[in-house]
């Protein structure tokens, strides 16, 4: 449980790079539909001190918008650097992602001959 | 949201914020990490998840910690210089005062000549913080007064650390080595 939190965490720059991407969204919505989608170490303590990083390093910019619940939402989009930052980071993970399966299929491969 | 949830929720980002003040992030940054925690507790309460999203949340100080990882509050220097550079205006001006003050006490009580010293056995690296020469008429010769004395130089210095926190320059390099993988 604790290597895939550590792995979570690693991610999670990248998560939220990759979901600003497709639009604007809030930090209490991001949470739930990471965790919809099965990471279950998506939350609020881990999600909201990486958008205030990502604001901070000018990759997000944030608005406020009224809630009709509460206090006002605080949504972030990408910034032109947030995008570059994105497309860096997707590219440095799909070569990782490449790389774990390359040694994983040759690690079969070697299995298989002996 | 009902008042036990709220006086919870609040408790929990009364915590954060102290927390978040101890390690010196800005009140305005502090202000709006409330805000929209507050917004996103608001929301779960209201979809009747105020519990996960408590649990979610984790400990304040540990979210502190994490908000200042990832916001890395730097030491101020200009504000230590000027704090510094106040400090020893204030005092030039506070001891130019009394010395004012002295010289005109002296003038009340006919002081004849002679050399008057104010708080000779003072604070002030055993040196008075006034001295005061008189000539016979009783008019003033010189005065003088102590200004880099180890009281003086000990204010200075307690307001450059408190005003530039150093000290974070430790928890920046402390920080340094967990940062993000991708």
């Amino acid at each position: 449980v604790e290597d895939e939190r550590q792995l979570f965490r690693g991610a999670v720059r990248l998560l939220l790079l990759q979901r600003l991407a497709r639009g604007e969204s809030y930090g209490y919505a991001i949470v739930v539909e990471l965790r919809d989608l099965g990471l279950v170490h998506a939350a609020e303590s881990t999600v909201y001190p990486a958008l205030a990083r990502l604001e901070k390093d000018g990759l997000v910019a944030a608005r406020l918008e009224a809630s009709g619940r509460g206090a006002a939402r605080k949504y972030y989009r990408l910034t032109a650097a947030g995008r570059q930052a994105h497309d860096r980071a997707r590219e440095a993970w799909d070569t990782l992602a490449r790389a774990v399966d390359d040694v994983a299929t040759s690690e079969g491969d070697s299995h298989a001959t002996a | 949201m009902q008042l036990l949830d709220r006086v919870r929720t609040e408790g929990v980002l009364q915590r954060l914020s102290w927390r978040l003040s101890w390690g010196m992030i800005p009140a305005r940054q502090q202000r709006e990490i409330v805000r929209e925690l507050r917004a996103s507790l608001d929301e779960a309460a209201a979809a009747g998840q105020l519990d996960d999203a408590l649990a979610r949340l984790g400990p304040p100080r540990q979210l502190a910690d994490d908000y200042l990882d990832a916001l890395q509050p730097r030491p101020r220097w200009a504000a230590g210089i000027l704090a510094a550079g106040a400090t020893i205006a204030v005092l030039i001006l506070a001891t130019t005062a009394l010395a004012i003050a002295f010289g005109s006490g002296l003038d009340a009580a006919d002081a004849g000549a002679g050399r008057y010293e104010l708080w000779p056995d003072g604070p002030f690296g055993g040196q008075p913080l006034v001295v005061e020469e008189r000539n016979d008429d009783g008019a003033t010769v010189s005065a003088s007064f102590a200004l880099f004395t180890p009281l003086h130089l000990s204010a200075t210095f307690a307001a450059f650390i408190s005003a530039s926190r150093p000290w974070l320059v430790l928890r920046r390099n402390g920080a340094g080595s967990s940062g993000q993988a991708v």
